[in-house]
Order: structure tokens, then sequence, then C-alpha cells
């Protein structure tokens, strides 16, 4: 049987110099085949816990499990979407370039991409609907088409587990729909693992709801349709904050979580 | 032009520097393409003027301690690549304070050579031709020398071009792929640092600062992939570096600089195409 695609045990997490932790004694699991949600206010942490996962940081207590190894070892086996691309738009790269650096691979670093190479990448890109836009140049593209182009170049890494940082933010509400649907469809082969801000996404599709602020709590699917589904928007983060009082430190900063 | 190119023919001296400018292009041409796409032609100065330190010092063992093997042109080497591993390391440790050793090492590089130089005994003008340069007095070894740095250079853009374009456009996400982020961005320095050593000797510094980074700039009003910007920045370099030298050969000016004003007005020029 495979290992599970994450497991954190009473993971610590402290910045250099930080007088507290950014994440203190969190343990999560996400199986196989999940699509799982992390949630929670900015500065919570949600990103500290995507680089944890990623083995770009490492805890100062407890362990990480990424398909029961060292996240280090395994980086290769993720896909990844940056919350925030440090972009030039006057970078000279178009958009087969940019999803062919999803082909990258420590055993393969000198000479050209193969024609294999091409091949993943040209099917990342069908897959994410826009199979016509490979010699555009990137800078040119809208904001949803950049995201679908990146979550392509994650795809083209052939990953066993999808990590994406917050894919929607800055889109608007027609691109973070197609960006939702996407997800949903490529979770039907893939672990998905997202962050987002969007609380009405985590409702519909997700199979368990992480709650990052510092602590992290936990809600698994069922618990998700019952309380929260039919909620409005308002009521469902009210909702949230009565079934995990340790998730947010007070009201304000909950509120944002739809932010 | 024709009339030039009948007294090129019958002058070995401009032949010289034709060809120097010629072969000079493709080096600028590969390495000024990541210098620009990377932002770091404030590094690819401060390594410059570095250089004129590592002059000076060179220079002073050779004729104060009578070391003879000691050539200005291997501290000149010595000081680019290790003022290219300071600069990396620094950029990849503690990004925020980038700017400022950069901008330290340039001065301080400037300031040991101009020390070295006073201390030196005897007239030390020679150095001043290391910085300034000249077209027209190109050698025979030294355009051996930037054809070694041609293939050098087109070498590594060959071999490295998947990681070298990956850590240009998204470190972090390169390191996820097992790419070996902080050597590669090293070795990008070394490369800009070894470029304009050799450049600098032939050219100059402003020369070479010129050449890195205005025809990439043009051509990259035109050109959508890394590769392409790379062979547009070689063909305008060496327009430039031709047409500069018949212009300063026409109407009696020093070619370095007018070779920088006709890449300058091309540059300010191509401002006012319309995008393609």
């Amino acid at each position: 049987m495979s290992a599970l695609p994450v497991v954190m045990q009473g993971v610590s997490f402290r910045y250099p110099g930080a007088d507290r932790p950014a994440l203190e004694d969190i343990s999560v699991e996400v199986g196989e085949g999940e699509l799982a949600c992390v949630i929670g206010p900015n500065g919570g942490g949600k990103t500290t816990f995507i680089r944890l996962v990623l083995g770009l940081l490492h805890p100062q207590h407890g362990s990480i499990r990424v398909f029961g190894e060292n996240p280090d070892a395994v980086r290769t086996r993720i896909g990844y979407l940056p919350q925030r691309l440090e972009f030039d738009p006057q970078f000279p790269v178009s958009v087969r370039d940019v999803v062919l650096m999803g082909r990258l691979h420590p055993r393969g670093l000198l000479g050209f991409f193969s024609r294999r190479d091409h091949e993943r990448a040209g099917q990342a890109l069908a897959e994410v609907g826009l199979p016509d836009l490979a010699e555009r140049p990137f800078g040119s593209l809208s904001g949803g088409q950049r995201q679908r182009v990146l979550i392509a170049r994650a795809l083209a890494c052939d990953p066993d587990l999808l990590v994406l940082d917050e894919p929607t933010a800055s889109l608007d509400i027609a691109a973070e729909e197609q960006i939702y649907e996407l997800l949903g469809r490529l979770n039907e082969r893939l672990t998905v693992l997202v962050v987002s801000h969007d609380v009405s996404f985590v409702s519909s599709r997700v199979t368990k709801a992480i709650c990052v602020n510092r602590h992290v709590h936990v809600h698994a699917h069922d618990q998700l349709s019952d309380e929260i589904i039919e909620g409005l928007y308002g009521r469902q983060i009210r909702t949230l904050h009565h079934t995990a009082a340790d998730c947010c430190d007070d009201e304000s900063h909950c509120s944002s979580a739809d932010g | 032009m024709s009339e030039f190119f009948r007294i090129v023919q019958a002058n070995p001296f401009l032949q010289y520097a034709v060809l120097a400018g010629l072969l000079a292009s493709v080096a600028v041409g590969v390495v000024g393409s990541y210098v620009v796409v990377r932002r770091i032609t404030y590094i690819a100065g401060s390594i410059a003027h570095c250089v004129l330190g590592g002059l000076g010092a060179a220079r002073y063992l050779q004729v104060a301690w009578g070391l003879e093997w000691c050539e200005p042109f291997y501290g000149a080497i010595v000081a680019a690549l290790l003022a290219a591993i300071v600069i990396g390391l620094v950029s990849i440790r503690a990004r925020q304070r980038e700017d400022t050793v950069i901008g330290a090492l340039w001065a301080i590089g400037m300031a040991v050579g101009i020390l070295f130089i006073h201390k030196t005994p005897g007239y030390s003008s020679d150095l001043m031709n290391y910085l300034f340069g000249n077209l027209l007095f190109v050698s025979r070894a030294e355009l051996g020398l930037i054809l070694g740095l041609d293939v050098l250079v087109v070498g590594l853009g060959l071999l490295f071009y998947k990681p070298f374009l990956a850590v240009c456009f998204d470190q972090e996400f390169a390191r996820l792929r097992g790419v070996p982020v902080e050597a590669f961005y090293i070795l990008l320095l070394c490369v800009t640092a070894l470029t304009v050593v050799v450049l600098v000797k032939v050219v100059g510094i402003v020369l070479v600062i010129a050449l890195l980074t205005l025809p990439v700039a043009i051509s990259g009003r035109f050109m959508v992939s890394l590769r392409q910007l790379m062979l547009g920045a070689i063909l305008f370099s060496a327009t430039f570096t031709t047409g500069g030298l018949a212009l300063s050969y026409e109407f009696d000016l020093p070619p370095g600089a007018t070779i920088i004003l006709l890449s300058g007005s091309i540059y300010l020029l191509s401002l006012t195409w319309p995008e393609p």
C-alpha cells in the first residue's frame, strides 16, 4: 500500500527572529485522491503550511511525511503553483517555454527539451483548455490564462500531488469559476491541496477543509456538507467559527477569511 | 559604407577592429540577454569596476615585487570572479541588502585599483587603456581571446539552456524541480564576469555595459523567446559595432563613444515603434 500524500504530526514552525511560532503543534493527514482546501485568515500560516509540505521550510518540532518520505526527497512528485509569480511582463518567454519548465528534472538539465517533453507540455496545455496559445508570449495573456498556464506547468511535472497557493487571488469571478472547475476535474485523477480564501468553493467540492490560524483545525467533508452548504456566506464563516473555536483568534480575523 | 569596406580590406588595423566587434557581439548577445532578463545590469557594472582593483593589484605585484608572471589581466580575472561570487552569495543569503553590497563593491573595487596605481612605481597609463580600451588597437592574441570567450559562452548557453532559463524566470519553481538554483546563478554571474573582463580589455568598461544592455533592449521589443532575444541582440550588436566603426572612421571620432551613441540613439528610436 502506498503511503499517504501528506502526514504531519505535532509540527511547529517558527521563523527566525519571530517571537511566536507561525504554526504550532499541527497534525494533519491528506489522503490519496482528496481535494483538501487550506483556509484561514491572512497571516494565519497558510503559505507557511504549504512551504513545509514542499520542503522549502523545515519544522523545528514534529514530523512531516510526503508519500511516506522526507519532503525534500519527493519534491519532484509535487506539481506546484506559487501564490504570486514575481513576473516581468516583458520577460521573453512563450507559453510553451513556461509549461516546459515543468519538465525540468535534476537528472536532465543538459541540452534542450526532448520530443517527449514537448508532447507532455502540449497535453498539459490541452488539459487546462489552452491548446492554441502555445506560441503566444506569456506576458500577453490575461490573468486567468496565466494561472491556467502555470497550472499546466505544474501538470507537466507528472505530479502525484498538486499544490496550489491561492490560484484565484486577483482573478475575476468568471476566471475563478473556470479555475475551480478545472481543479475539480483534475481531482478525478490527482490528489489536490489548495489554499483558498473562497469559502463557497470550500463547501462545494472539497473533501477536507484545513483551517490554519497558527493552530490547525480539520473539518471533514460530511461536517462541511451538513453545517455549511445551506448557509449563506456570512453564516458559513460563523459556522466554521463555532465548530472550530481554536481556528480563529477573534471575529475580525475570522471574517477576513473570505476576503 | 561601401567605401568603408574598401578601406577595411586594405587596412589590417580596421580588419581586426571590425572582427573584434563581430566576435564580441556573440558573447554580449548571449550574456547580455541573461543580464537583462534577470535584471542584473547593475551587477555587471559593479563587476566591471572591481576589475580595476584586480588590474591595479596585479600590476603592483608585477612592478613593486618583481612577480613577472603576474599579468594585470590575471588580476582582473581573479577580481571579477571574486566579485561575482561575493555578489551571488549575498543575493542568495540576504536578498534585501543586495543592492548595497553591489554598490559597495563597485566603489571599493575602483578605490583599491586607484590606490595600487598610485603606489606602483612608474607611469601606469596602460591601466587606463584597460579601462577604456580601444577597438582600433586590438591584437591578434586578443581576437583569439574573444573567440575563446565566445566558445565558452555559447557552449554553456547551449548546455545549460534549460536551467538558466528556469533560474531567470522563476527561481523558486526551478528549486522545486531539483535545479541547483544557487550554483547556476553563481555560474551565470561568473560567466558575466569573464565576459566583462575579456571585453573590458578590448573595448573598455563603458562600451561593455552599453553592449550588454542596449542591443538586448532593442531586440526585446520584437522577440518573444530567450533564444530569439539572443540572436536578435547578436545581430544588433554586430550592426552597431561595425556601423559605429565606419562612422568613427568617416568623421574621425573615438570608436567606443561612437558605437555607444549609435546604439543609444537606435534604442531610443525603437521605443517609439509600436509593439509588434
